[in-house]
């Protein structure tokens, strides 16, 4: 059996890393030499779609997809987050206009994939990013679970994990 | 998109207009950046109403950066395009590299034109765009 | 039931009369859903033949002869302990502290540490958070003296607030089974706990996702969680005081909907064993 875990967010917020973190396979990349260093300075950018695995033996493995974050390759991600059982949005707290990115990604994205398979992972963010992230929520009515986390770290992503096996096991709980 | 190949697009542009007219079948072209932004169309506009060259650009980059990643894991070597074939014609994309920037080129054809035609037709626009990036 | 009752007098720990319904009484036993409660004083235990985990002080219909023995065990343990009705919650006072926004200093008779609590941050003299909040959890009120002895204030420990209070308000167990276990009243949680950089287990995990989807009681947090109603009430509590928003809220409906989802409980169960979870 194959469960899908999504990793969305802006450019440069970190999915292709934390894909990179948590796989046990080498992932898979789609870069192509990013020509918006004046918006994210960094050299590559994913135009198709990151793929790593989780290998969970007879029972099968988890499929780790990261979506292109610039919205012009929005026709990538109903494709890519079909049939996902959460999605883990990354955003970097850094950034200019990373609250707009984030209302943005929620807009878009709970078109797809239902709200409460949603978790928000904050780089770089203050106890400050998290209530403002909360309070954002609470205006648009949702209540997602918001929490600190490095891409490069594997405990703060296993944490994330959890919150989405956790839901899993409730939808199966309460039907 | 950097300056430089803004002011270039206008003549990209014309280039990739005269291409059309000199291959016969060929529907249309368009240029972008490896990373999904349009430089140049010609064509792409014209045939059907519904086509945003923008989104094709973008759609060209994503779907090529796709296909050399399988080509990769599948180790078929060296990736000289890429191709789509539909009911109604055919569409080839291939990487172009200059030392500045990456571009994609994806060429669309007529329903009449064979892939021999396409692939050759596309290796010509291929030079003539890298002729006219590097000048 | 005279009967029953006769049967188990011998390991009962108080000598229990039936009465009739007319006579003032100190426990009641009714069925959940059936029986109103009663607008007397009395210990008032419902039977309910719904449950799938029961916790302590619930039992389940039909009321099998060493079931009653339970029950009247347990309700003689909760009609002769102490009164609850001085419970205070630390945490609670804490968060009155940092309300106040001037950043008072409140320093303990004995030990003399001090916090003083403003807006996110609690600074302190003691030497590490859990130091402070069992000094803070065994102590009431009136054991810190507020102060204007500003020199004092060399702290070398600077906290953030809701982590302090989570931890905190963790260890009020019987504060929170008093103020939260509600048969009736559902919770919504609006935001999630820290998970993961505050103290948690995996039952946390489901607790937020239940209330954090939607309104549900106490006894519905017992089932997905496996947890008992104390340790439910003490989650709702620990969210509470550390800033969470916790509604009461009227209906017990889903707040999205829930398409389905293509997994099995093995296989996520499995994937929980791959994280070592």
């Amino acid at each position: 059996m194959l469960l899908k875990v999504v990793f969305i967010g802006p450019m440069g917020s970190g999915k292709s890393t934390a894909i990179q973190t948590i796989s046990e396979i080498e992932p898979v990349k789609t870069e192509a030499r990013n020509t918006e260093r004046f918006k994210v300075d960094k050299p590559t950018t994913t135009v198709g779609m990151d793929y790593g695995e989780i290998n969970l033996g007879e029972h099968g493995k988890v499929a780790l997809y990261g979506v292109p974050g610039q919205q012009r390759f929005d026709f990538m991600w109903p494709i890519i987050t079909k049939g996902a059982m959460g999605a883990i949005m990354l955003l970097d707290c850094s950034q200019e206009n990373c609250w707009k990115d984030f209302k943005y990604f929620v807009d878009e994205f709970t078109k797809f994939v239902d709200p409460s398979s949603f978790i928000v992972a904050l780089n770089r963010a203050t106890d400050s990013d998290v209530d403002h992230c909360n309070q954002l929520l609470m205006d648009e009515g949702l209540t997602m679970p918001v929490f600190c986390s490095d891409p490069r770290n594997e405990q703060d992503l296993t944490v994330l994990l959890h919150v989405l096996i956790s839901n899993a096991e409730l939808r199966f709980l309460l039907d | 998109m950097s300056q430089d190949l803004a002011e270039q697009s206008e003549q990209l542009e014309a280039l990739l207009k005269s291409l059309l007219d000199e291959y016969e079948g060929l529907r249309f072209v368009v240029l972008a950046t490896s990373d999904g932004f349009l430089v140049a169309h010609a064509g792409a506009q014209v045939d059907k109403q519904k086509m945003d060259p923008n989104r094709i650009a973008t759609m060209a980059v994503s779907f090529t950066g796709l296909s050399y990643s399988l080509a990769s894991e599948c180790e078929i070597g060296e990736v000289k395009g890429a191709s789509v074939e539909g009911s109604e014609g055919l569409l080839l994309s291939r990487l172009l590299f200059t030392k500045e920037t990456d571009f994609v080129l994806l060429t669309g054809f007529k329903r009449s034109v064979n892939h021999g035609i396409a692939n050759w037709t596309l290796q010509k626009a291929y030079d003539a765009v890298l002729n006219g990036l590097n000048t | 039931m005279p009967a029953q009752l006769d049967v188990i007098r011998p390991y009962l720990s108080s000598n229990w009369v039936l009465c009739n319904d007319d006579q003032s009484v100190d426990l009641r036993i009714g069925i959940e859903g059936r029986s109103k409660a009663p607008n007397d004083d009395a210990l008032n235990i419902m039977l309910t033949n719904e449950l799938r985990f029961l916790s302590q002080g619930e039992f389940e219909l039909p009321l099998r002869v060493f079931t009653l023995l339970d029950l009247l065990n347990y309700a003689d343990s909760r009609l002769s302990a102490e009164p609850e009705v001085g419970l205070v919650s630390m945490a609670e006072w804490i968060v009155g502290l940092a309300q106040e926004g001037r950043g008072s200093l409140y320093v303990h008779n004995n030990t003399q540490t001090f916090i003083c609590a403003q807006d996110k941050v609690l600074r302190t003299n003691a030497s590490d958070k859990t130091e402070l909040v069992e000094l803070i959890f065994n102590s009431d009120d009136a054991d810190w003296k507020k102060s204007e002895d500003v020199s004092i204030l060399k702290p070398s420990l600077e906290l953030p607030i809701a982590s302090l209070l989570w931890s905190l308000g963790l260890k009020e167990h019987r504060y929170a089974a008093q103020k939260w276990n509600r048969p009736d009243a559902l919770y919504r949680l609006l935001s999630w706990p820290q998970l993961g950089h505050w103290e948690s287990t995996a039952p946390m995990f489901r607790l937020s996702s239940l209330y954090g989807r939607k309104a549900a009681t106490v006894k519905t947090g017992m089932m997905v969680s496996g947890l008992n109603a104390e340790e439910v009430c003490t989650f709702l509590h620990a969210c509470s005081v550390s800033g969470l928003r916790v509604n009461v809220e009227n209906e017990e409906a889903d707040t999205v909907t829930q398409p389905p989802i293509d997994a099995s409980l093995s296989v996520l169960q499995a994937f929980k064993a791959k994280l070592g979870l």
